[in-house]
């Protein structure tokens, strides 16, 4: 099987690409009808992954995208999403309700106005003039609202009516407490009167971010996000579990903030997926880099079936000029975008006895 | 009248500039003989008014001359050999960590990159600041007085501060867009 042949129809796929300028997950819904989570767009390349990915399948499937998904805003999740939407014609845009706020709203518009651009900000600036336009051009209010995502709400549902097999897509976060925790963070970044422009850099909240549970045919994937395990009740990892939705345990597995520590919760192994199932992350290449060797080990104790999208560590570009070499050397420097690899899970959502068959492409890899 | 070279042979256009730099070398007082060699490595040397692409060019571009005409209005010539936008994402004791675009070569990966605070100048340092936003050059610098330092700098950027009007007008459009878009 090549990376340019389509899954069928009753194929329920998951690809995971990371990390380049952002990460992004593409999950098949069965009878080309796609969810796309996050977005990223590799080192050098014009396109968004997801979207070179699906011109490879086919025009057909760059037109089943139904909903395209922001986890939250940070840049290393979404870089690239306003592209994509703009070419998923067909996709409906959801984030999280901390998101739908019109306080973030304000910091979209006055970000719009800086002298700095380049941020996970200027994005959703981007997909709210997408939205307008469509506004403008007259499609239903209810095929431009954002989706907003909170704790339980179902987002997309196909019922058995309509085909073969069912297929949900369902926010498991924000709880209520953490929307209310993002929305005090969020006025925090809002500027005062003549403090200087800056740029919006990555900072908390990853509290806010909206965790997914999606369920095609007999198949069930949980998508961690960047969700945080803070041990409080109501807040992260623990909200889920506490949750009053009784979900069946899923048996795929997006590793939540790149095999993080502070996002690992035991429980969560234990009551919300099937003993050892298929884990997939994406490595974050900045500051010490994640996922770190110790990471590895514990979520390798977690499950034999763990797969990473590139190495956490990316190199160092060369420079041809001597002398610029010869000065960086006493630097300290962190590479920050690696190669964006791809791990690509495909599973019959029909067939019980199925075995999946799980492919990796451009550096990613079987941990 | 035209200009004459040293020699006081009239010069062409193209070696205005190179005749120049001898002549300014001539003023300092240098011996005849290592003028006379300037003069002749010189008036071997390309001066191509695009980024150059090997050492040789390079140098020759940033010792190429100052025109007579706008000499006086410069204060230094600047030649990058590499540019980076900084982006200033935690700020520690004494150092800063930044995350930098190759804007040279642009398909170079960003990198994070810790700057010590006292690469800074006295009057930017209450700049830097998460999110405050700079330039970090390597590079060659020439004096007005034809001085060739290799240089290692990092330059904030002064942007201008948020009027309390740009704020009102952010929340006006932010209802408009709530209205717009989440309100059915």
């Amino acid at each position: 099987m090549t990376l340019a042949t389509p899954p069928n129809l009753d194929e329920f796929e998951v690809s995971v690409f990371g990390p380049g300028r952002g990460e992004c997950i593409l999950v098949h819904l069965g009878y080309n009808e796609w969810c796309m989570i996050d977005s990223c767009v590799g080192r050098g390349r014009s396109l968004p992954a997801a979207v070179e990915y699906l011109k490879e399948l086919g025009q057909a499937a760059l037109e089943g995208v139904l909903l395209v998904l922001a986890t939250h805003w940070h840049d290393d999740h979404i870089g690239g999403i306003a592209d994509s939407l703009r070419e998923f014609t067909n996709a409906q845009f959801a984030c999280s309700t901390a998101l739908g706020h019109r306080q973030f709203l304000t910091l979209v518009q006055l970000q719009g106005k800086s002298l700095q651009g380049d941020s996970g900000v200027d994005e959703f600036g981007e997909i709210l003039k997408i939205l307008q336009e469509r506004k403008q051009q007259g499609l239903r209010p209810a095929k431009v609202a954002p989706i907003l995502a909170i704790q339980d709400r179902l987002l997309l549902r196909r019922s058995q009516g309509e085909r073969a097999f069912p297929a949900a897509v369902t926010a498991l976060s924000p709880s209520d407490a953490t929307v209310k925790m993002a929305l005090r963070k969020i006025a925090s970044l809002m500027p005062r009167p003549d403090q200087p422009q800056r740029r919006i850099t990555n900072r908390p909240p990853n509290e806010a971010s909206v965790v997914l549970l999606i369920e095609v045919g007999n198949r069930r994937a949980l998508f961690g996000a960047d969700l945080e395990h803070s041990g409080l009740i109501g807040e992260g990892w623990l909200a889920i579990l506490n949750s009053s939705q009784t979900a069946q345990p899923a048996q795929v597995f997006k590793v939540p903030h790149h095999g993080s520590p502070n996002a690992h919760c035991s429980d969560v192994w234990e009551k919300l997926l099937e003993p050892d199932p298929i884990a997939i992350l994406t490595p974050f290449t900045s500051g010490k880099g994640l996922p770190q060797e110790k990471d590895l080990a514990r979520l390798r104790s977690m499950t034999s079936n763990l797969y990473c999208t590139a190495q956490a560590r990316a190199k160092l570009p060369k420079r041809s000029d001597k002398i610029v070499e010869k000065k960086l050397k006493n630097r300290t420097r962190i590479a920050i975008d690696g190669t964006l690899g791809q791990v690509r899970l495909r599973w019959s959502a029909t067939d019980a006895t199925a075995v999946p068959q799980i492919e990796v492409f451009n550096g990613a890899f079987k941990v | 009248m035209p200009d004459t070279s040293l020699s006081g042979q009239p010069l062409k256009a193209d070696t205005f500039d190179r005749s120049f730099q001898v002549a300014e070398m001539s003023n300092w007082r240098i011996s005849p003989e290592l003028s006379a060699g300037l003069k002749q490595s010189l008036s071997n040397t390309t001066v191509d008014q695009e980024r150059p692409d090997n050492e040789r060019e390079f140098l020759a571009y940033v010792t190429r001359p100052i025109p007579k005409y706008t000499r006086h209005k410069i204060a230094a010539i600047l030649r990058p050999r590499q540019l980076w936008e900084g982006t200033v994402v935690e700020c520690q004791n004494g150092s800063f960590v930044a995350r930098v675009i190759d804007r040279t070569e642009p398909s170079n990966t960003d990198e994070l990159v810790t700057f010590e605070l006292d690469e800074v100048s006295p009057e930017d340092k209450k700049l830097v600041q998460p999110g405050a936003s700079f330039y970090w050059t390597i590079g060659v610098e020439r004096s007005p007085a034809g001085q060739i330092q290799n240089i290692d700098r990092v330059m904030f950027r002064r942007l201008p501060g948020w009027r309390a009007s740009s704020v009102r007008d952010a929340e006006r459009e932010a209802g408009s867009i709530a209205e717009l878009l989440f309100s059915e």
